[in-house]
C-alpha cells in the first residue's frame, strides 16, 4: 500500500511538476521567506540598537538602509518570468541581508553577550 | 551562492551557539565544535567544485544516477543543511529567550524534556528523509516510463518541502525574536 502510494507520489509529481509550477511555488514561498528574514534581521538591529543605546554608542543607520533595501526588492519576485531571473533577485535580497547579520554578527556580538551575560548573572 | 548562504548561516549559528553557552557558563569554548564545522564545510566546498575535479565521474562507477543527477543531489543536500542550520539556530534563539525569561520575568522553564529531545529526533528524521526520498529516485533512473525530466521534477519538488520547513522555521525564529525584544524594552524601560 505505502509502496504504491509512494510510487504514484513520484509519478504524478514526475509528470506535474512543471518549471511553472516550481516558479509559482518558488514566488509564493520566496516572498514568505524573505518577509520572515526581514522580520529577523529587524529584530536582531532592534536589540542591537538597544544595548548601543545602554553603551552610549552611535545609532546604526547603514545596516538599516541595507535592510529597507531588501525589502524594496521583494515585491519584485512576483514580477521575475524565470527560475534563473528569481534566482539572481532572490540572491540580490539575500546578499543585502545576509551582509548586514554577518557585519552585525562579527561587530556586534562581544558587547551584545556582555549584555546578556550581565543581565542573566545580576539580573539588572 | 550556496556556498555563501551556507557559510553565513553557519556563522550565525555558531555566534548563537556561542552566545547561548557564554551565558548558561559563563565560558564557551567550542574549538572542537567550529573545528567539525570547518570540516564540513571545505568537504561541500569541493563537492560543489565536483566537475571540475571529477568527483561525480568517480562517484557515477559507483552509483549510476549520481552521474546524471550529480548537482541535485548536492543542491537539495545544501537545502536539508539550510534547513538544519535554521533549525539549530531556532533552537538556540528559544534557549536564550527561555533563559531570559527566568531571569527578568521570574517564570519557571518552558523547556521540558520532549523539547530538549526534540531536536535530535528532527535532524535524525530531517536526514533520513533525504535519504530515503533520494534513493527511491535513484531508483527510477532505469525505470520504464521515466525520462529525466520526471525525475528531474522530483528533485526540484523537494527543495519546495525544504522550503516550507524552512518559511516554518524562520517565522519562529522572527516571533521569538520579538519575544525577546519586547522583554528587554519591558525590562529597560
Amino acid at each position: 500500500m505505502i509502496s504504491e502510494l509512494t510510487d504514484m507520489f513520484f509519478w504524478e509529481i514526475g509528470k506535474r511538476f512543471s518549471t511553472e509550477a516550481y516558479l509559482l511555488t518558488t514566488k509564493v514561498q520566496g516572498i514568505l521567506w524573505s518577509i520572515s528574514d526581514i522580520i529577523i534581521i529587524y529584530v536582531m538591529l532592534k536589540i542591537i540598537s538597544l544595548i548601543r543605546e545602554k553603551n552610549r554608542k552611535k545609532k546604526i543607520i547603514f545596516r538599516y538602509i541595507f535592510l529597507w533595501l531588501s525589502a524594496i526588492l521583494v515585491p519584485f519576485l512576483v514580477f521575475t518570468a524565470s527560475p534563473r531571473q528569481f534566482f539572481i533577485l532572490e540572491s540580490v535580497i539575500f546578499g543585502l541581508q545576509f551582509c548586514v547579520l554577518i557585519y552585525s554578527v562579527i561587530t556586534e556580538a562581544k558587547d551584545t553577550i556582555a549584555f546578556f551575560r550581565k543581565m542573566v548573572v545580576d539580573g539588572f | 551562492m550556496g556556498i555563501f548562504w551556507l557559510f553565513a548561516e553557519g556563522l550565525v549559528m555558531i555566534y548563537i551557539r556561542k552566545g547561548f553557552i557564554f551565558l548558561k557558563n559563563g565560558d564557551a569554548r567550542q574549538i572542537a565544535f567550529i573545528y567539525f564545522c570547518i570540516t564540513v564545510f571545505v568537504l561541500l566546498v569541493c563537492l560543489n567544485f565536483g566537475q571540475e575535479i571529477h568527483i561525480d565521474k568517480y562517484l557515477s562507477n559507483k552509483y549510476k544516477p549520481l552521474g546524471y543527477f550529480y548537482y541535485s543531489y548536492l543542491w537539495n543536500f545544501f537545502c536539508t543543511l539550510w534547513v538544519a542550520i535554521e533549525a539549530a539556530i531556532v533552537i538556540y534563539v528559544f534557549k536564550i529567550y527561555n533563559l531570559l525569561r527566568i531571569v527578568i520575568e521570574r517564570k519557571k522553564p518552558i523547556l521540558n524534556r520532549i523539547l530538549l529531545f526534540g531536536p535530535g529526533i528532527f535532524f535524525l528524521g530531517l536526514f533520513s528523509f533525504y535519504a530515503a526520498y533520494h534513493s527511491y529516485l535513484g531508483s527510477l533512473v532505469d525505470m520504464d516510463g521515466y525520462t529525466h525530466r520526471n525525475i528531474q521534477n522530483s528533485f526540484t519538488f523537494y527543495i519546495k518541502i525544504c522550503g516550507m520547513f524552512w518559511i516554518i522555521i524562520e517565522w519562529i525564529v522572527g516571533l521569538t525574536g520579538l519575544k525577546i525584544f519586547f522583554l528587554l524594552k519591558k525590562k529597560l524601560a
